[in-house]
């Protein structure tokens, strides 16, 4: 297996006016590629912050943070912006699909960034029209016609074919979340950051979500990074980390 | 494609939103336009009654200085230029002194004299002289002169005038009668030069019932219509246009009735460009001391009445009315796009997460403010047109005060007076909106809608997207 992310000595500290809170201390981590860790941890203890900097989307105050290989702490800011457009998918509690776009234009949304353009993870530009990471190149579609096939096809992987035109406030919580998980992987992304996917659902709903997050997971032989506060969802996973105030630890 | 879809989808969400900051901008672009609208609409109706006054073409008139009067002069002497005309009994019956000479006069008789008014005659080598000079394109002479008539009878009737103005027939480009349009007749040609034929003004020419082939007495001597001409609304004309040559011959001038033989008393100058104005001006006022060099601008200034207050009103407080107007105009575009901005905080970070550079949610945002933009330039400019519209169907006519100075200098127990001659002019305003007033409305309009993004934008740019996205644990 190879290292998919390797955090070391990772801290991250807010202020709070006079206060400095850390809400990640001294972490180190390793998550193979295509592993599902589950992440769960009472609120407040750093969960979503552990995210936020897997996902590029945050620096840390110290340490590295390394995805495949390339430490994004250290990454510049357009750098930073390519690989969250090409190698991961973000899937959020409350959905985050723009209001006024169709479950179709929220998910080509996502192909948007990497247009026609080259995309690469590294420091040299990959071929036109694919995304590459760490050497292994994924088709990206250019073109109108390209784009809304891919666009359908993610739709039709979370079961969503019929409602391709729909607005989100025409589709109900759990089609909403598949839209949104539609989104992170019309693009072929190698890791998946779920933040809550299910916090906002019903139990079944939420047992569809996850099942179905496990099948996509499976066939795509995806990086899984799922934050949840409940454990019938984190028991899923393969492996399953718990933070405490800033620290991990493996149950 | 995408770009357009979001900005489509984006703008009909908040719609009433858009429409508010539109019609904000379009308040304010409608203002100026308006405001525009109307002082050029005065800037035409100025230029009208000057172009009136000076004729086309003519950027400067030169005009001899009065005479000083003598410091004995009694305090009923005319002592200025001008015919003196006074009736009363002699020793030998009813008499007439002109100038100061006396004759009898017969049951019947018309006494019929062509003198200079209000300037002074300068010697016609003026013209050459002014011609000469660097900057200078084209000069002409005229004589601007008062017929004044007096018949004797047994129950006395005021003396009659007219105006009469001595036309350089050599320069039919320049000078009053250059702006006149033929309506009836024909005009001068350079074989009339010598002869006594007359164009008249329409105006005058209805009040007194003549007619193109009638003849008309100027100076004692019959003149034949050969035209009749109306000039533009706003301009003063001369009733009766003669050539230049037989109003110098015919014209007397001084107690002596001396004759105006090789004599002008106005010169009008064309500038070869607009930017030789004030020097051929200052080397005119040099090389012909004693005369006065009047320019448009300088003849403007002189100009009274509503016409100047109202393009006081248009050009002080209209500009700092729209001014305003815009700068409220532009503030509410900028807080309602940030306030719309904020609402879309977690969209923005969301798209961030999705990878999409800070500068192409800039440029959605941008092209969002830009086509508020252009809606409000696209209303703005059809309230520029209506404000307009309205102007034109409220406004009264303007009226310019032209008060010019006979160039008579009497002098009284308390000092010299120098008496002056006013007209009023009635001109209508026509608020005019051009393609150029258009355009800037619409870059303005433009402009407000993209320094409304542009502050959404820096919004944007400060965003971190782990912050936008809302959940920091």
């Amino acid at each position: 297996m190879t290292v998919m992310y390797q955090l070391t000595d990772v801290s991250k500290q807010f202020r709070q006016g006079s206060r400095v809170i850390e809400a990640v201390s001294h972490l180190n981590l390793r998550v193979e590629d295509g592993e599902w860790l589950a992440v769960r941890g009472r609120t407040g203890h750093g969960k979503s912050t552990l995210l936020n900097l897997l996902g590029g989307l945050d620096r840390p105050t110290s340490g590295q943070v390394q995805l495949d290989g390339r430490d994004l702490a250290r990454l510049g800011d357009t750098a930073l912006t390519r690989v969250r457009a090409a190698t991961i998918g973000f899937v959020f509690q409350t959905f985050n699909l723009i209001p006024t776009l169709s479950a179709a234009e929220n998910v080509e949304a996502a192909l948007v960034p990497l247009g026609s353009g080259s995309v690469s993870v590294g420091a040299s530009s990959a071929s036109v029209g694919s995304a590459s990471v760490g050497g292994d190149s994924v088709s990206l579609g250019r073109g109108g016609a390209a784009r809304r096939r891919r666009v359908a096809a993610a739709l039709e992987s979370v079961g969503l074919a019929d409602r391709m035109r729909h607005l989100p406030t025409q589709l109900s919580g759990g089609q909403q979340q598949r839209v949104a998980i539609a989104r992170a992987l019309v693009k072929d992304p190698k890791v998946l950051l779920a933040d809550e996917p299910t916090g906002n659902l019903d139990t079944d709903t939420r047992d569809e979500i996850i099942a179905l997050l496990e099948k996509l997971w499976r066939e795509r032989g995806l990086t899984l990074i799922l934050v949840s506060h409940d454990s019938s969802v984190t028991r899923r996973a393969q492996r399953v980390a718990v933070m405490d105030r800033g620290h991990v630890h493996f149950e | 494609m995408f770009f357009l879809t979001y900005l489509i989808r984006e703008l009909r969400r908040r719609s009433r939103q858009a429409i508010f900051i539109a019609l904000g901008l379009a308040v304010g672009v409608g203002l100026v336009i308006t405001v525009t609208a109307a002082s050029a609409g005065v800037r035409n109706a100025q230029a009208g009654v000057l172009k009136g006054l000076y004729g086309v073409g003519t950027d400067l008139t030169v005009t001899a200085k009065p005479p000083a009067p003598p410091s004995n002069s009694s305090s009923s002497g005319n002592s200025g230029t001008g015919t003196r005309i006074s009736l009363g009994m002699g020793p030998g019956g009813a008499q007439i002194c002109t100038n100061g000479q006396c004759k009898s006069l017969k049951n019947g008789y018309t006494l019929d004299t062509l003198a200079p008014e209000n300037h002074p005659p300068m010697s016609a080598t003026s013209v050459a002289k002014v011609r000469g000079l660097h900057g200078v394109a084209a000069a002409a002479g005229g004589l601007l002169l008062t017929d004044n008539q007096v018949t004797i009878s047994q129950n006395p009737s005021p003396p009659t005038s007219f105006t009469v103005d001595g036309t350089d027939l050599s320069q039919p480009k320049l000078g009053p009668l250059s702006n006149a349009a033929l309506s009836k007749g024909r005009m001068f040609t350079s074989a009339d030069a010598s002869k006594d034929v007359a164009v008249v003004d329409s105006g005058y020419a209805t009040s007194n019932k003549l007619k193109v082939g009638k003849t008309v007495k100027v100076g004692g001597v019959t003149f034949t219509i050969i035209g009749l001409v109306t000039q533009p609304q706003g301009s003063n004309p001369a009733d009766i246009y003669i050539p230049l040559a037989r109003a110098q011959a015919v014209g007397t001038n001084g107690p002596d009735g001396k004759a105006l033989k090789n004599d002008v008393n106005t010169i009008y100058v064309t500038a070869a460009s607009a930017s030789d104005i004030s020097a051929v001006q200052a080397a005119i006022a040099k090389a012909l001391p004693s005369s006065d060099v009047t320019s448009a601008s300088s003849l403007a200034s002189e100009v009274t009445g509503s016409l100047t207050s109202t393009a006081k009103l248009a050009n002080d407080l209209g500009k700092w009315l729209s001014v305003l107007v815009l700068i409220a105009a532009f503030a509410l575009a900028v807080l309602l796009t940030m306030a719309a901005v904020s609402r879309r905080v977690s969209e923005f970070g969301t798209l961030k997460a999705m990878g999409w550079r800070g500068r192409r949610i800039i440029v959605q945002v941008m092209g969002e403010s830009a086509v508020v933009g252009l809606l409000g330039a696209a209303l703005g400019v059809g309230f520029g047109f209506a404000g307009a519209a309205i102007i034109n169907k409220i406004a009264p006519k303007l009226t310019a005060i032209l008060t010019v100075a006979t160039g008579q200098r009497i002098a009284t127990p308390s000092g010299v007076m120098n008496p002056t001659s006013s007209s009023t002019i009635s001109v209508p305003m026509v608020a005019t909106v051009s393609a150029t007033v258009i355009l800037i409305a619409v870059l303005l309009a433009l402009a407000g809608g993209l320094l409304a993004g542009s502050f959404a934008s820096w919004r944007i740019s400060r965003l971190r997207p782990a912050a936008a996205i809302g959940k920091v644990g």
